[in-house]
């Protein structure tokens, strides 16, 4: 008799590619820091690099492990939840939401005072802004879909924010300045290594907290696996499963957002990545699993970005799409099924 | 209450049929049934009579428009989803979406009304999956995924998920749509055997009325009318089932027992 496999290994695999994508991380960038110096560095030893490691390569890394993991958790549960692989943070328009409000702060300000007062754009009030764009998305959406029985609708509903946001974007952009929309622009190419020590306690208490919120629900997106009908009939509230993962969802999105810029592909295809390395369609297993897979995914782009040896870096947001979206093309094109 | 607990849907005017904010679709109404334990009830009827949504309603999938449900001679809001989730399973006709579960793994979430909130399943959990795969003899396919499954497998997995989860009524939405002639028998004589030694409630919606009509202990005859309910032989003594089909085309012959072509 076949008893439930267990899935330990591929875990333990992606734990040690976490660890060593880390190790380089850490060690590759405009400075290289020899593997020696860098061990005795994390382990309170001052080292000639001390200051570069625990002030920016370590917080660095870890906000990219927090964008990265966050980020794939909220793709994979989405993709649940609407039965559909293409679904994603991005669907639920909660980035265009953080978008948005970073775009009424800079762009907009115009519009409403004659001068921009310089301490408005600090990186503090991008943050919140953000925020506030993302929060403001999720209850509208919530609102909207509260009476909506069909998932296929919402996430519809989800896009067209996402395009009507964009277009006000657009508006904005087109009447804005030039440093203005340069400054934006910049935003969009997400940073990871913008973040203080306090900014990332900020973000690790929220990501702590959305898998604490998540766990509950991980009997519910496996009974999802059925579909809504069987899902119902094995005792599933499926409302509640809903709200709460959307909410979550653009909780967990809208501040990785707002910390770091609106990074795109991870969400949508550490889902399918890690389903390769893992099979099975259990949450118990993938909701770890897609986390380990996005932080060694993020961290990678992330080593890939700071082009090491040079004094120059990459946007992490288009690093993550130029590198990603090939291998997933390339599965496709393998006739890999992806689910 | 008296003699050994009796496991029962019973429903007084029900209406079921599609709520809209409009005009609600209603489908059939005035519905008085009763689904008793030990017995194997199959319910027939022509295409888009109706029957998939009785058997949604029934199995709390679907809002009624009206009447009461009782299950177990409690209204059904009195019971919590996950209480009402011990007491009846379901297979429905749907197609399950794509993904990357394991014959086993499907079958094991049968077991979700019983486990703790992580899912993990225990000694008992596992000897009513073992069973279920037993009773439907699926065990081939347990490390397949159930998209290399073919229809008729797959139907048969379906059937060990709701057998896994334990309830003492089941509905199944024709369940015997892919299977070959060997699975189909073999299926109905084990719904048999589930309602007379489990003493389980058993409702099938099926359109193969020569095995229903073989096996069923009582009918549920649906048409335009309403629902006509009855032990199998009283009903075809009484000719109501002649008048399932409204068509010159097919008629009942009484002898062999199924419906055939009227010409002469």
């Amino acid at each position: 008799m076949v008893v439930k496999k267990s899935y330990t290994l591929p875990l333990v695999w992606l734990i040690l590619s976490l660890v060593v994508a880390m190790g380089i991380n850490l060690s590759l960038g405009s400075l290289d820091i020899p593997f020696r110096e860098l061990i005795s560095g994390l382990f309170g030893a001052e080292v000639k690099s001390s200051y570069i490691i625990t002030n920016y390569r370590l917080p660095k890394a870890i906000t990219a492990m927090i964008v990265g993991g966050g980020l794939a958790i909220c793709g994979l549960m989405m993709q649940t939840l609407f039965r559909n692989p293409l679904a994603g943070p991005f669907v639920l328009g909660v980035s265009s939401g953080a978008s948005l409000g970073v775009a009424l702060v800079v762009m907009g300000a115009g519009f409403f005072t004659a001068s921009i007062p310089p301490l408005l754009l600090s990186n503090l009030s991008l943050s919140i802004a953000a925020s506030l764009g993302a929060f403001v998305v999720i209850t509208v959406i919530l609102t909207v879909s509260r009476n909506i029985k069909n998932t296929m609708s919402i996430l519809i509903i989800g896009l067209m924010f996402g395009s009507f946001t964009a277009a006000i974007i657009s508006v904005l952009a087109y009447f804005s300045t030039a440093e203005e929309l340069q400054q934006y622009v910049f935003w969009t190419f997400g940073s990871l290594g913008n973040l203080s020590w306090t900014e990332l306690a900020i973000l690790s208490l929220f990501f702590a907290v959305s898998i604490l919120l998540i766990l509950p629900q991980i009997k519910s997106l496996n009974s999802l696996l059925l579909g809504e009908n069987y899902a119902k009939s094995l005792g599933v509230n499926l409302k509640k499963t809903r709200n709460y993962t959307m909410l979550v969802t653009g909780l967990l999105t809208g501040v990785i957002t707002a910390f770091v810029g609106p990074i795109a592909f991870i969400g949508l295809a550490v889902p399918h990545l890690t389903k390769l390395v893992v099979k099975t369609s259990d949450h118990g297993v993938l909701i770890p699993a897609t986390a380990l897979g996005g932080a060694t995914l993020m961290l990678v782009c992330d080593t890939i970005a700071q082009l090491p040896n040079s004094a120059y870096t990459l946007p992490i947001n288009a690093v993550t799409s130029l590198f990603g979206a090939p291998i997933v093309i390339w599965l496709l094109v393998r006739k890999r099924k992806i689910y | 209450m008296d003699t050994p607990k009796q496991h029962t849907i019973t429903t007084s005017n029900l209406q079921i049929g599609y709520r809209s904010k409009k005009k609600d679709l209603l489908i059939a109404s005035g519905l008085n049934l009763s689904l008793e334990g030990g017995k194997l009830v199959c319910l027939l009827g022509k295409n888009g009579i109706g029957k998939s949504t009785l058997l949604r309603t029934l199995s709390h999938v679907q809002p009624r428009l009206g009447g009461e449900i009782y299950i177990d001679q409690q209204k059904i809001e009195h019971w919590t989803a996950p209480e009402l989730a011990q007491k009846i399973s379901t297979v429905f006709t749907e197609r399950i979406p794509a993904n990357n579960l394991s014959v086993y793994e499907l079958i094991a979430l049968g077991r979700q009304p019983y486990t703790n909130w992580l899912g993990k399943l225990n000694e008992s959990d596992l000897h009513y999956i073992n069973l279920a795969i037993k009773q439907t003899q699926c065990e081939d396919l347990l490390s397949k995924k159930h998209h290399q499954l073919s229809d008729g497998q797959l139907q048969k997995v379906m059937i060990a998920r709701s057998l896994a989860q334990d309830t003492p009524i089941i509905t199944l939405d024709e369940p015997t749509a892919h299977l070959d002639i060997h699975h189909k028998i073999s299926l109905f004589m084990l719904l048999k055997r589930l309602a007379k030694k489990m003493n389980k409630a058993i409702l099938v919606s099926t359109h193969e009325i020569h095995y229903a009509l073989e096996m069923a202990d009582e009918l549920w005859l649906m048409d335009e009318n309403g629902l006509q309910t009855g032990a199998t032989k009283d009903l075809v003594k009484a000719k109501q089932i002649d008048q399932l089909f409204s068509s010159d085309l097919v008629k009942f012959d009484a002898i062999s027992r199924q419906f055939v072509f009227s010409k002469d």
